[in-house]
């Protein structure tokens, strides 16, 4: 890849227009969509492209569980109708801390805890700003042990 | 740095071989903590750096080492690895080929929309254990 200036990418707006031209559609960044008002999210909720698409599969859901959960804990109980909305509204219903917590982790790890010992190696396949530290600070503070 | 006289880039260059061997050694330390703990059953060795799939070799060969040494222990070895979720992947090509015979392509599994995305996080973040802010930004997101 070659180097560009780095005026060229600094303005969203500016690197939105570029990348109409190409192939990809979503361009939108996550940090722009967690900074989104929760009601402008809410009425747009079935309308919008999905700001996570081009972030690895495990931690684009993670992210959107935490973002889900904040919308509809500003909300309050989300009746939406539709029966993914209703099966959030379930989740995030729950009063308990440690059903939340055991929530989250299963959404992430359900396919790699087993009930033998096992040790996981997690890494990815990424280039810088994917969100490792981020997926890393979340787990860190799972009941899954991380050295 | 020991040395002020040189710039962050000419270190991290000289120290770059025998930095892996330490990440390496590191994560071999690791392991074997890992397989030592009795008081936990399920533990999760997280590797926080960046693969490119030109490096994907070597680590899925280190990968298969740890596995065997752990199946010898009885202990299970599961690996996950976390790749952008992108639609349009795209092939890069490059005029720079060593021995001038062949072009040279390579397939990643990132978009430019992705690549683009992440260089504007990068580009944002002000702290970080290893980029300085000052530090031209699009270099580490390139793919080598």
């Amino acid at each position: 890849m070659q180097k560009s200036e780095p005026e060229e990418t600094s303005e969203p707006q500016q690197v939105e227009v570029e990348v109409q031209n190409l192939p990809s559609s979503s361009t939108q960044n996550d940090h722009e969509s967690k900074h989104q008002p929760s009601e402008e999210r809410s009425e747009q909720n079935d309308e919008i492209e999905d700001p996570f698409k081009d972030l690895p599969l495990e931690m684009k859901e993670k992210l959107k569980k935490i973002v889900d959960k904040e919308v509809n804990k500003r909300l309050g109980t989300n009746n939406g109708g539709a029966n993914e909305d209703e099966k959030r509204s379930e989740e995030t219903k729950r009063p308990n801390e440690l059903k939340t917590e055991e929530f989250k982790r299963n959404q992430l790890l359900e396919p790699i805890v087993g009930p033998n010992k096992t040790i996981n190696f997690l890494f990815a396949m990424t280039t810088p700003g994917a969100g490792k530290t981020t997926l890393k600070e979340t787990l860190s503070k799972s009941k899954i042990l991380i050295i | 740095m020991e040395n002020n006289n040189e710039t962050f880039n000419q270190a991290f260059e000289k120290t770059q071989k025998s930095s892996k061997k330490d990440y390496d050694q590191e994560l071999v330390n690791l392991v074997n903590e890992a397989a030592e703990d009795d008081k936990h059953t399920n533990i999760t060795v997280f590797m926080d750096k960046n693969i490119l799939p030109n490096q994907f070799k070597s680590l899925k060969k280190q990968l298969a080492d740890f596995k065997k040494l752990l199946n010898k222990k009885g202990i299970e070895s599961k690996t996950i690895c976390l790749i952008p979720d992108c639609d349009n992947v795209h092939i890069h090509s490059f005029d720079e080929n060593k021995d001038e015979k062949k072009p040279f392509a390579r397939k990643n599994p990132f978009s430019y929309n992705y690549l683009l995305q992440t260089y504007i996080r990068v580009n944002n973040r002000k702290h970080h254990p290893t980029i300085f802010p000052e530090e031209d930004h699009l270099k580490p997101v390139a793919i080598s």
